[in-house]
């Protein structure tokens, strides 16, 4: 005894007893053929991935049955070819592990199976991404440390950051030329040594609120870029707001190549909101 | 100026310069036959949902390079795709299918 499996597309056009009428007429015909019939799948009403004779749904079914000999289907499909009412068929032969599936599948194994399996998989890609994640911000610190020498103290607010925060533009532009105003240090919590090493931090928008910056961390990374918002929160000191022409100037300048290196700075951003959490 | 240009050099130099491409390049996770691992014997032609991983946006079948397949699964793969096709659970050509 062979099983089969004889999945067919009636269209979804007819009155609800015909289709009902098609789908019995095939039943027994197998029945009277001398076929063992399994089960028969009502799958439903279906959207077609592509229109087949004008039709873009279809009502799918499907028909289990055991036969000794394989002669009834050519006998099956050719009545499939000479309804109108069929748009599709599709006759297979189920070996071991089909029957098995369709069983399982009727007993609801299936389903349950597949959504352990995901949950696993996605437990599992979660493990392995904070595995690499990790062995990367361990590869990054040091490196970070030899490839930025740095000569001379100097902040700067990086021009988009500063675009997006929408601060008002004399206190971006007075902001990257003055050293961290005292106060600031504060509201940032950056611990007391790192302001005075001070040569510059970068502390990104969303992280410095929220974040104390470790001091080990904030030694690795000798840049600070004090972002804009927390500008905002501070009140900046008068003669820093009135800042040297020249001054200015200069942070024109920086906000050009900055603004050239943009993409870089966010990935540093990035980088550095992930080592900070780890500190 | 000159201390500018001499960090935009500094930093070129940078490692953190390879995020213009892709990130992920260099660790590259071990690829392996789900149905193996899993012990899925069957491939289910009338699951369109579970065919879509292992077809590309324009409906064609993604390589083993890719997926990770063993041969024999891979195959099954391909037959029960065909299947699906032919009973318009997925198409034969799309764009945008994901």
């Amino acid at each position: 005894m062979r099983q089969y499996e004889t999945t067919f597309i009636v269209a979804p056009a007819l009155p609800d007893g015909e289709i009902k009428k098609a789908v019995k007429n095939y039943k027994d015909l197998l029945e009277k053929e001398g076929c063992e019939i399994v089960h028969v799948d009502e799958i439903g009403v279906r959207q077609l991935a592509y229109p087949i004779k004008r039709n873009n749904s279809g009502v799918y079914f499907t028909i289990e049955y055991k036969t000794e000999t394989g002669e009834i289907i050519d006998k099956l499909e050719l009545t499939f070819r000479r309804d109108e009412r069929i748009l599709r068929f599709l006759s297979v032969r189920l070996e071991k592990y089909g029957i098995k599936y369709n069983e399982d599948k009727r007993a609801g194994i299936i389903d349950e199976r597949k959504n352990k399996l995901a949950a696993e998989r996605a437990k599992e890609r979660a493990e392995q991404d904070a595995k690499t994640k990790a062995q990367k911000a361990a590869n990054k610190k040091p490196s970070r440390k030899k490839g930025k020498p740095k000569p001379k103290p100097e902040a700067e607010a990086p021009a988009d950051v500063a675009k997006t925060v929408e601060v008002p533009a004399d206190v971006a532009k007075a902001e990257p030329t003055v050293e961290v105003p005292a106060d600031v240090a504060k509201t940032v919590e950056v611990p007391a040594d790192v302001a005075k090493a001070e040569p510059t931090v970068e502390v990104p928008a969303d992280v410095a609120k929220t974040v104390e910056v470790p001091a080990d961390v904030a030694k690795a990374e000798p840049t600070v870029e004090v972002p804009a918002d927390v500008a905002k929160t501070v009140e900046v000191p008068a003669d820093v707001a009135k800042a040297p022409e020249e001054a200015t100037i200069e942070t024109a300048d920086a906000a050009v190549d900055i603004a050239e290196e943009v993409s870089l700075d966010m990935d540093i951003l990035g980088d550095l909101t992930d080592s900070d959490n780890k500190g | 100026m000159a201390v500018q240009r001499q960090r935009r050099a500094g930093r070129t130099s940078r490692e953190d310069i390879k995020f213009l491409s892709n990130p992920n390049i260099g660790n590259n996770r071990k690829k392996y036959c789900r149905f193996r691992k899993y012990g899925i014997k069957h491939i289910d032609y009338k699951d369109p949902d579970f065919l879509l991983q292992f077809i590309n946006e324009q409906g064609k079948l993604l390589p083993r390079r890719i997926t990770g397949n063993s041969l024999k699964y891979q195959r099954k793969i391909a037959t029960a795709v065909k299947r699906a096709r032919h009973l318009a659970m997925l198409p034969y050509v799309a764009d945008l299918l994901k």
